[in-house]
């Protein structure tokens, strides 16, 4: 079946052996009288979530591109972020899970501390150089 | 001018991918399943139920990559670990808890409320970065059953099949009920752990 493998990860290598053990064993041995067809039922229950949560995660992320070439097209126009625009350009970055942000509301979060937050997103390179509050 | 991706590299579209995640038997969602229990086990922010939907929808949307012609069964155990992985970091790095009480090694385990933690942490930053920490709690958890310990050992040694069976000593009939312990009582820990 399987030699010993160099040390890597101990997990991975649990992991690396086990698969190669489930595959060895028959179905019977797996589903140890449990449903086949429950079994897969359940998989395929899995599977439908997943496909919604990924359609989701897809628009977030599509949303998220959309408030950034808004934000970007506004800085072409010259004019500086309004607090309204940083927030909304936060919350949707933080609705496509992409960056990781400081766990409190945005709500909660002052004009001042919104104009802030984006400005950073600016100097990371989130956001293109030259928007908003990052000419002052 | 960027060279094109060789076939086995380029990675799976997504329709592909649910075509092959929904063309999987009910033995392959148990091996599955069984590999969810494992890679969560040691979790204290994930189960192996989360673990498992996480994966998937990180297939499905495209977070994780899926090179053509590498089988489900080897992705989705590649992809678990990863998130895995990404979880314990994320409970290693979380704050420290000001509230917790630190355990003199002699008081009585209290009732109801969290258990006291060690003032000094036994297991390296190594130990955490190699996935120990998660084999110590499998080990602990076939603690008591010798059969199934040294199963256990087998595998995480990096052996399988016969070659695990001739690592442990036992013979075909010990080897695969001590393995039908093992993965049973991943199952039923689970269970318990949903029930909470």
């Amino acid at each position: 079946m399987t030699a010993p493998q160099k040390p890597q990860d101990d997990l991975a290598v649990l992991l690396d052996s086990l698969l190669s053990e489930l595959m060895g064993m028959s179905d019977e041995q797996l589903l140890d009288d449990e449903n086949p067809a429950t079994v897969q039922a359940r998989g395929l229950a899995r599977l439908s979530v997943a496909k919604q949560e990924a359609a989701k995660r897809r628009l977030a992320g599509a949303k998220a591109g959309l408030a950034m070439a808004r934000a970007d097209a506004h800085a072409t126009g010259g004019g500086p972020v309004s607090a309204a625009q940083a927030k909304a350009f936060l919350r949707e970055a933080a609705n496509a899970g992409r960056y990781t942000m400081a766990a409190r509301q945005l709500d909660e979060l002052s004009d001042q501390a919104a104009l802030a937050l984006y400005s950073k997103f600016v100097r990371l390179g989130v956001v293109p150089p030259g928007t908003g509050d990052d000419s002052r | 001018m960027e060279q094109p991706k060789p076939a086995d590299e380029a990675p799976l579209p997504k329709a592909e991918r649910e075509a092959l995640l929904g063309a999987m038997s009910p033995g392959d969602w148990a091996r599955v399943e069984s590999l969810a229990r494992v890679a969560a086990h040691g979790l204290s922010d994930m189960t192996a139920e989360d673990l498992l939907q996480e994966t998937l929808t990180d297939l499905l949307s495209g977070d994780r990559t899926w090179r053509r012609g590498v089988h489900p069964l080897v992705t989705l155990k590649v992809a678990m670990h990863s998130v895995a992985s990404n979880a314990q970091k994320k409970v290693d790095n979380a704050p420290i808890d000001q509230f917790a009480t630190v355990s003199t090694g002699e008081e009585e385990a209290p009732d109801g409320r969290p258990a006291p933690v060690h003032a000094v942490e036994r297991l390296g930053p190594q130990d955490t970065l190699e996935g120990r920490q998660q084999l110590a709690a499998l080990e602990e958890l076939v603690k008591g059953d010798d059969q199934a310990e040294l199963v256990m050992m087998a595998w995480a040694m990096g052996y399988s099949g016969a070659d695990a069976r001739q690592e442990t000593g036992l013979d075909a009939k010990q080897f695969d009920a001590a393995r039908q312990r093992l993965l049973r009582k991943l199952k039923t820990t689970v269970a318990t752990r949903k029930a909470k």
